[in-house]
């Protein structure tokens, strides 16, 4: 028994689990806006004024 | 604004503390000569302390640093603060009925409410920071998300505890307003779920395509360096499940739209892609499962992964088009105050007016429907609906069209007809025709495309019936597979999305949208260009263009215009902003000057002059001018006839320097102070800088120009005279154009299916010509809101941009031509490889994506936007 009939389908199932996190993701409309995220992340929480 | 500002102010009986020239306010960034002190900063109204102290006390002071500077840029016109106000507080009553403003509101489970609403004056990320980051602060606000691309905020609230106006109320003080949005609900539903459906499309096709493509080389290499025969079988296996899998879910809708072609007796690219794959999938299993031939899952499976995502790049460009049609009616949903038999107002949404309603327009609001004029007097800017450049005095008993803007004083208006009844109602039909029904122009993507799949169809046949007869169905179905693999047509079929895409996405670079990527084709040959005259060769908006006179004159002038809501106080007050910069050194001469003066009026001994104007002196004399007290000077500011009128002597220089004025086509403006002229103004419209050149070098291209505007003829045939003048000749004028005539004229133009109308436009009189021509480019202007539903949106507000985008299109077409030209040459030489036998499936295989790599290399190096060289 060749140790490919278990990693092939293993790694296969992995992949598909990342795929459908990213389906879930799409679903839910995470990508509907790819505007905002990209300037919500440069809003720092610490105190950023100069003085 | 500065105006508007300083209204704000006075309305509230304040004070105007001590004046002093060139200070910045802390808050909004602008030059004010009045500074209001508080916590050691200084600011140019109250509104701005307000604003200060709200974001002071929520501890966002962060929101100055992250600003930045350069947004802070004014934006002339009717959107000064003071309308803002009022348009908030409209607003803010309107929130708090929403199912009469006609907002879904949605609950959820725990009991609270979600609710989209539009707002208005988000820039930048410090815009959607500071308005996230206030969420906290608010009671009973769950969560508030900015969503920049539509300019909306997505609010959950507690309905016990709040509700939207009261939000509302808190975000007007920050200069946000927020709007109910009267987006096509289930539109836009649709359209997001057909986004969805075709991004999971692309990510079950590239997982499959990947794992599919990693198997064929296992594959691959174990034929070169030897496998065990049991792994050889169970590789297959897995990699035509894999292929068939990619065929099946993302690849159905290739069969679906195949099999509508062949209903409707249609040559389409699915149809050979639909035959490839449907070969592919039983010559794979059939491979597999006999053990014998090559098999081709991975090409399959990345086949599908290509064309999908050359279908989701249609679909973006098609859906930005449909979006952007209805943005163009939110203007339309205005609000109103309707005043009731009893005397009672209301504020309601335009589309509630019915005929013979009462409304009450107060200066620097729009009106909401077509009628008559009951009270009041005023003048009404007609340049949105009719391009005039000049305002128009209305009393009671005029008719007034919806759509213009009161400018001056409140009147009230007896609605004849409102919605679809109204001049603006037919226009809006005008235009959603429009979009269904414009003159296609024959692309070359189709053309070629379908020959391609007629001769493909053709030449398969051909081949699996000649392999049959030589060599058996066998070998039949592995030429003929092999011929369709290789002549995929998805370079074909991604090229012409491709390039334009990619120059759609520099174009933008430049500040030109592109929604509607045919335009890029259509702009390639020249045709027939035709301008608005009003905002689009012209700058638009009255501006000082010359001044001659003292410096108090003009410090008087400032004083006393900055008070008034007038386009040409405006325009006074305007030029004196720009003058700031020499503010310092006009302080000094106005002392010097000052100290000259005293001896001669009495001027008290103060070295700086005051700002002591008293507001009941400020007489506003209709149709003349103004006149005010300020320092005891008995200040006017108008017309020859308001001087004359106050027996102001105007010597011989004066008249003549008047007299060049008017036959430059502007109106003089005269400033006297205590009855000796001070200064005269020139006001007008100024020819928008690089139109001459941009004109010039279109026509060197062999467009022809043509300008359609709704000013008068008079005024139109000046600015002809003066274009001409350097040497360009129009092929037709026409003035005094309706935006009904204006549509009639550029359909007349479009008859032609070979030689695209393009019209260039600013205005809401121009969105239904924009609308029916083959090309409509807005150009960045007074009226922004209309123009972001033309096809192409020159936001860098330059005219020269127009010369460059016809550049552009030309080498995007010549990129979408090459690309053709070596796909068709790739293929024909593959195609004839395959047809005669001498290219084994595995092979074509491997060449399949190296055809379409090229023409993706292709695309990206073509040069479609050549850097600007900055000027």
């Amino acid at each position: 028994m060749s140790v490919l009939y278990v990693t092939l389908p293993l790694a296969l199932l992995l992949g598909a689990i990342g795929l459908f996190a990213c389906v879930r993701c799409i679903a839910s409309g995470q990508y509907d806006d790819l505007e905002s995220p990209a300037l919500r992340m440069l809003h720092d929480d610490s105190d950023i004024t100069t003085d | 604004m500065i105006a508007a500002d300083r209204n704000t102010t006075l309305e509230s009986r304040l004070p105007i503390p001590s004046a002093k020239k060139d200070v910045l306010c802390d808050h909004c960034g602008l030059v004010s000569s009045t500074i209001i002190r508080h916590e050691g900063r200084s600011f140019c109204c109250h509104g701005c302390v307000g604003a200060f102290a709200l974001i002071h006390q929520m501890g966002l002071d962060d929101y100055y640093a992250l600003r930045a500077r350069a947004s802070t840029q004014r934006v002339a016109g009717s959107d000064s603060i003071f309308n803002r106000k009022r348009a908030s507080l409209a607003a803010i009553e309107m929130l708090q009925d929403l199912d009469a403003a006609g907002v879904t509101v949605h609950r959820t489970l725990e009991g609270l409410c979600e609710v989209r609403l539009g707002v208005e004056g988000l820039h930048c990320a410090a815009c959607s920071w500071l308005i996230e980051r206030m969420q906290p602060t608010l009671k009973g606000v769950r969560s508030a998300q900015v969503r920049m691309n539509d300019r909306s905020i997505h609010l959950v609230y507690d309905p016990m505890e709040t509700n939207p106006s009261e939000i509302a109320s808190r975000l007007v003080p920050l200069g946000y307003l927020l709007l109910p949005q009267y987006d096509n609900e289930s539109a836009s539903r649709t359209s997001r779920h057909q986004q969805h459906e075709h991004l999971i499309a692309i990510a079950i096709a590239a997982f499959l395509a990947a794992n599919a493509m990693w198997i064929g080389i296992a594959l691959y290499a174990g034929e070169a360096t030897g496998m065990l025969a049991s792994h050889t079988v169970f590789l297959r296996w897995i990699g035509t499940l894999l292929g068939v899998l990619a065929a099946v879910f993302p690849g159905r809708v290739f069969f679906r739209s195949a099999m509508e072609a062949i209903k409707t007796r249609t040559a389409h690219v699915d149809i050979p892609i639909a035959i490839a794959l449907g070969m592919g999938i039983l010559g794979s299993i059939w491979g597999t499962a006999a053990g014998v031939g090559h098999i081709f899952f991975d090409s399959l499976a990345s086949l599908v992964l290509l064309l999908r995502i050359g279908r989701y790049v249609q679909f973006r460009s098609q859906n930005a088009a449909g979006i952007s049609l209805e943005k163009l009616f939110q203007w339309t949903n205005i609000m109103t105050t309707r005043i009731a038999n009893d005397g009672t107002r209301q504020t309601i949404a335009a589309s509630q007016l019915k005929a013979n309603d009462v409304v009450l327009v107060q200066p620097g609001e729009t009106l909401p429907g077509d009628g008559v004029v009951v009270l009041g007097r005023s003048h009404l800017n007609v340049s949105w609906l009719t391009g005039e450049s000049l305002l128009r005095s209305i009393s009671i008993g005029d008719g007034v069209v919806g759509g213009t803007m009161n400018v001056e004083s409140p009147i009230q208006v007896r609605v004849t007809a409102c919605g679809n009844t109204s001049r603006l109602g037919q226009l809006e039909e005008v235009i959603r025709n429009a979009a269904g029904h414009r003159t296609p122009l024959v692309r070359t993507a189709d053309t070629i495309g379908k020959w391609f799949v007629v001769s493909i169809l053709i030449l398969a046949v051909g081949c699996w019936f000649g392999w049959l007869y030589v060599g058996g169905p066998a070998s039949a179905t592995m030429h003929t597979v092999a011929l369709l693999t290789i002549a995929c047509p998805c370079a074909i079929a991604l090229a012409a999305p491709l390039v334009i895409t990619i120059a759609i996405g520099r174009a933008a670079q430049n500040q030109i949208w592109i929604r509607d990527g045919q335009c890029l084709e259509r702009l390639a040959k020249p045709g027939l260009m035709w301008f608005d005259k009003t905002g689009t060769l012209t700058e638009g908006n009255l501006r000082v263009t010359k001044w001659n006179g003292s410096p108090l004159g003009l410090h008087y002038a400032l004083l006393v215009e900055s008070q008034i809501n007038h386009p040409i106080a405006r325009a006074i007050c305007e030029f004196g902003d720009s003058r700031s910069d020499q503010n310092t050194l006009d302080l000094k001469s106005i002392q010097e000057f000052g100290g000259a003066i005293n001896v001669n009026t009495g001027w008290s001994n103060r070295v700086a002059p005051s700002v002591a104007l008293d507001l009941a002196t400020l007489h506003v004399v209709d149709g003349l001018g103004v006149t005010a007290l300020v320092d005891n000077l008995q200040v006017l500011i108008g017309s020859e006839r308001l001087l004359k009128s106050k027996q102001v002597f105007i010597n011989a220089d004066w008249s003549e320097q008047q007299s060049t004025i008017l036959s430059a086509g502007k109106t003089p403006a005269w400033i006297a102070i205590n009855g000796l002229v001070e200064g005269l103004f020139a006001v007008g419209d100024s020819l928008r800088p690089d139109a001459v050149q941009t004109i010039k070098r279109l026509q060197e291209r062999g467009w022809s120009i043509g300008i359609l505007s709704g000013d008068r003829n008079e005024v139109v045939s000046f600015w002809r005279r003066e274009i001409e003048r350097s040497g360009i000749h129009f092929n037709a004028v026409y003035g005094g154009m309706s935006p009904e005539q204006k549509v009639e004229k550029v359909r007349e133009s479009c008859m032609n299916p070979y030689r695209p109308v393009v019209f260039v436009g600013d205005g809401i009189n121009d969105a239904a010509a924009l609308a029916v021509a083959d090309v409509g480019i807005a150009i960045r202007g007074s009226s922004e809101i209309s123009l972001r539903a033309a096809p192409i949106y020159v936001a860098s507000n330059r005219l020269h941009s127009i010369e460059r985008l016809v550049e552009a299109s030309r080498s995007t077409l010549k990129t979408i031509r090459q690309c053709f030209a070596i796909s068709l040459v790739y293929n024909t030489i593959t195609i004839s490889l395959a047809v005669v036998g001498l290219i084994h499936p595995l092979i074509a295989a491997i060449f399949m994506p190296i055809s379409g790599l090229t023409v993706l290399g292709l695309a990206i190096a073509g040069n479609s936007f050549p850097k600007e060289i900055q000027t």
